[in-house]
């Protein structure tokens, strides 16, 4: 490993912050992408509407609740408790897996009601943009798992090595900054997609 | 991670090799320095642009030698001929590949993947990306998307073969051709991991230029190699996610038939599932990114090119804030435009005339970048290095590609001009030679810094003359081909009666074309030949540059600098015939009284 002065050390932090707002910045064209696709193809008829699943309208309250844990998780982090932020972490994992649930319950339900992913496109945007939304979401649980489980292990190092502590509670520090920006994203993401499709569906 | 060391001690581990032991796994292939992976994004680059040189040598020999058989041709490839003729799904199918792998791979990942990684670190002072993993992962990734579009070039039904643009239907349905099976299937794949390569890349850049100037590096002082490259990635982010949208619904059209683009359509009377779908969307969608990617290609090439005539003819750039509030203004605008390339869809002839409007607004910035350019040289005393007359070719190019976008974004124009050769000669002058110069100039001007060794300079302007002359003599008479109606992406023109006088200026294309594809190999034999065997660079500053790439060691290690990262004190474009000393003064130099009196050199 290279030995760099502090402050090169100090901006190396600020750029990851940075990159992800710009990685979060690439991901809302590909939904803006998506949407205003949606928008023109609306325009152009042949457009068959029909009710948001009620599935959705508790997703979108259990993804509400998940960004508050993701705050508790990181803010924790940052003060140093490390028990209370393992389980905030816990926790919004728990609440993001239930999420995926109710939104998969919800395509089922539009299965049932005869709203098919290879039917009219009104069907298919809504598929596809929820769709990836929560692949969006599945990804940043899978990252959480791995905060997750360096969190865990904090536990385990001995009392006297307070450096190595110190050391691995500073890349947490980082790691779960980093996630919950990510988190709270997908959160407004969804609140975005949500109030798109409602209003889209019932005008 | 020892934080407290500054000094001394941080010192002398960096200048003992400065890192832990690399075998050479580590510092040749799964390399994190950023020089090394824009060494490899060159390397690769390079056998790709042989591929799509090829590619486009063997559907030229199609078109000037329609009715001879190449038995020859047919023994290699063996897949695309029959009977000694080449089919016309290969003919398709080459110059969809010949268009993808030029435009994508060479022209967007290693154009840009070369420079940005080599010169940004360098050139703003930083020891390496904001984040070297997630770089190496960038290549990693377009390293995959290579593979996977390879091996569509073996596939026995035939690669992609609907056009670079992979316009549905053709693309999505494999009734309308055998690539638009197997062949499309791994072209998207393919796409979807470059994208992502791509998104690494560019975020990567743009937190790195924004996070990890040195000391006294302000934007304002950065040079316009910097400037460029990082616009680049600017717009690369804003434009990629949408190409990625627009490929996940055709992706769906594709495979799950679903109907986002496919309307009714029937083939041999009989009708297929799809309904209510609108083909002109998936247009709207791959144009807004299509459009700022020709950017992405040119920009990078702008940016070394102000770079290099700066330092050759020993004149500060003309105009420097101009050049980046002209970059600003390409940038904002790219966004707005898309649409002409759509002139003919029938869309409302209030919006055409928007769309024409913004495209010939994007004349006036560019403008301003070959004004510049020529002011710059203007009575320069011009030193001709093998990077200075590619930089003056890239000007040539640019300017008469140029001249023809503006006939092109008229939308009255542009009716009778779009799909002919006319448009072909358009781009691949403005972008094809232009940014193939652009990369050249930067490969020949940065080769000692990349090799410690000096490219052969009198296989440098043969390599020159030759591409420059024939890059005219391909591309000037499709002006006339496409004035007089001849169409793109036709296999025989020998079945059409109205094309047939057309025939010898296809061989003249053909041969010239033929001539500057083989004239490549003396820039490649000319580049390995050097990188082993080439002149010594024993000058730290050989050109007599400013910027920051020059104060490294001559074969800089992981890290850059030996010491202290360097203070920058000035812009990069002092260059002039002082009153006494040399006619350059580096970043580095401390500004004297006189300097800050005056204020000129460092607020130009
Ligand atoms: C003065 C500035 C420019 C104007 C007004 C302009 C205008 C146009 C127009 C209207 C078309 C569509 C023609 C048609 O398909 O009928 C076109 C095509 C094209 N232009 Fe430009 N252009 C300009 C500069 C550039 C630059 C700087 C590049 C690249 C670096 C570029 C690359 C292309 C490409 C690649 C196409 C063809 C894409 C295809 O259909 O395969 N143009 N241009
Ligand atoms: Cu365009």
């Amino acid at each position: 490993m290279m030995v760099y002065p502090i402050s090169e050390k100090y901006n190396q932090q600020k750029a990851h912050r940075f990159t992800m707002y710009l990685a979060l910045m690439s991901i809302t064209m590909a939904f803006a992408g998506l949407t205003s696709a949606y928008l023109v193809r609306k325009g152009a008829g042949n457009w068959v509407n029909f009710p948001m699943p009620v599935e959705f309208y508790t997703s979108t309250v259990i993804l509400l609740i998940s960004s508050a844990t993701m705050h508790v998780a990181h803010i924790s982090n940052k003060k140093g408790h490390p028990k209370m932020a393992t389980l905030g972490l816990l926790v919004t994992i728990a609440l993001g897996l239930l999420f995926a649930f109710f939104q998969y319950k919800g395509w089922q339900d539009l299965n049932f009601s005869g709203i098919y992913i290879d039917g009219n496109p009104a069907g298919s945007f809504f598929y596809v943009i929820t769709g990836l939304h929560a692949a969006h979401v599945l990804g940043g649980i899978a990252f959480l798992l791995v905060a997750l489980f360096r969190s865990y292990r904090l536990f385990f190092i001995k009392k006297e090595s307070t450096t190595i502590i110190n050391k691995k509670g500073e890349a947490l520090k980082v790691r779960t900054d980093l996630l919950s920006m990510y988190w709270h994203f997908m959160d407004f993401l969804w609140v975005y997609i949500f109030l798109f499709l409602f209003f889209n569906l019932n005008h | 991670m020892v934080t407290s060391a500054t000094g001394e001690h941080a010192l002398s581990m960096i200048g003992a090799g400065g890192h832990h032991k690399e075998t050479f796994i580590t510092k040749y292939i799964f390399s994190t320095d950023h020089k090394m992976i824009g060494k490899q994004f060159l390397f690769t680059g390079m056998a790709w642009a042989v591929i799509g040189g090829l590619f486009s040598v063997l559907f030229r020999v199609q078109l000037a030698w329609p009715d001879e058989t190449f038995p020859f041709l047919e023994q290699i490839f063996s897949n695309w001929f029959d009977e000694g003729h080449m089919t016309p799904e290969a003919y398709y199918a080459l110059v969809t590949m010949h268009g993808t792998i030029m435009v994508f791979f060479v022209l967007t990942a290693s154009l840009s993947g070369t420079f940005a990684n080599f010169l940004i670190p360098l050139q703003i002072g930083a020891r390496d990306m904001a984040s070297p993993i997630m770089n190496a992962l960038s290549y990693w990734l377009f390293v995959l998307s290579s593979l996977i579009m390879l091996a569509s070039i073996f596939l026995p039904t035939g690669m992609a073969s609907a056009g670079w643009t992979i316009y549905p239907p053709l693309s999505i349905l494999p009734q309308a051709s055998s690539g638009s099976g197997m062949g499309m299937t791994l072209w998207l794949v393919s796409m979807v991991f470059f994208i992502a390569s791509q998104l690494l890349a560019g975020i990567n850049y743009i937190s790195t230029v924004l996070n990890l100037r040195t000391k006294g590096m302000l934007m304002t002082r950065m040079p316009l190699t910097v400037w460029a490259l990082f616009f680049t990635a600017v717009v690369g982010l804003l434009s990629f996610p949408v190409l990625f949208s627009a490929a996940v619904l055709l992706v769906f059209d594709k495979g799950l038939g679903t109907s986002f683009y496919l309307s009714d359509i029937f083939i041999g009377g009989k009708a297929l599932g799809y309904s209510g779908g609108n083909a002109i969307l998936f247009q709207h969608l791959f144009w807004f990114l299509g459009h700022p990617e020709v950017y992405i290609v040119i920009l990078p090439a702008m940016g070394i090119v102000s770079e290099i005539l700066s330092i050759s003819s020993r004149k500060p750039v003309f105009g420097y804030k101009a050049m980046i509030l002209s970059l600003l203004g390409i940038v904002v605008l790219s966004f707005l435009v898309w649409a002409h390339h759509m002139f003919v869809t029938g869309m409302n002839p209030f919006l055409g005339s928007v769309f024409a409007l913004f495209t010939l607004l994007i004349a006036v910035p560019s403008s301003v970048k070959v004004f510049n350019w020529l002011t710059t040289i203007w009575r320069g005393n011009i030193k001709m290095t093998v990077a200075a007359v590619f930089s003056l070719g890239f000007v040539s190019m640019f300017i008469s590609g140029g001249l023809t976008g503006i006939w092109l974004g008229n939308a009255t124009v542009d009716i009778q001009l779009h799909d002919t050769y006319f448009v072909i000669g358009h781009f691949h002058l403005v972008m094809g030679v232009a940014a193939f110069f652009g990369m050249f100039a930067g490969i020949y001007h940065w080769f000692p810094k990349m090799f410690g060794r000096f490219m052969n300079e009198t296989l440098g302007y043969i390599h020159f003359f030759i591409t420059f002359i024939g890059g005219y003599l391909i591309f000037w008479p499709m002006h006339y081909l496409g004035m007089s109606g001849v169409p793109r992406r036709y296999y025989d023109f020998n079945e059409f009666h109205a094309f047939n006088e057309y025939h010898d200026m296809n061989l003249l294309i053909s041969v010239s074309a033929i001539v500057v594809f083989a004239a490549q190999f003396i820039f490649v034999i000319n580049f390995f030949y050097s990188m082993k065997k080439g002149r010594k660079s024993t000058e730290l500053n050989p050109w007599k540059a400013n910027t920051l790439e020059w104060t490294t060691p001559i074969e800089p290690g992981h890290g850059n600098w030996l010491g202290e990262l360097p203070t920058v004190y000035r812009w990069p474009y002092d260059y002039s015939k002082f009153e006494e000393g040399p006619d350059f003064i580096p970043q580095t130099v401390p500004l004297t009284e006189a300097d800050i009196e005056s204020d000129k050199r460092l607020l130009h």
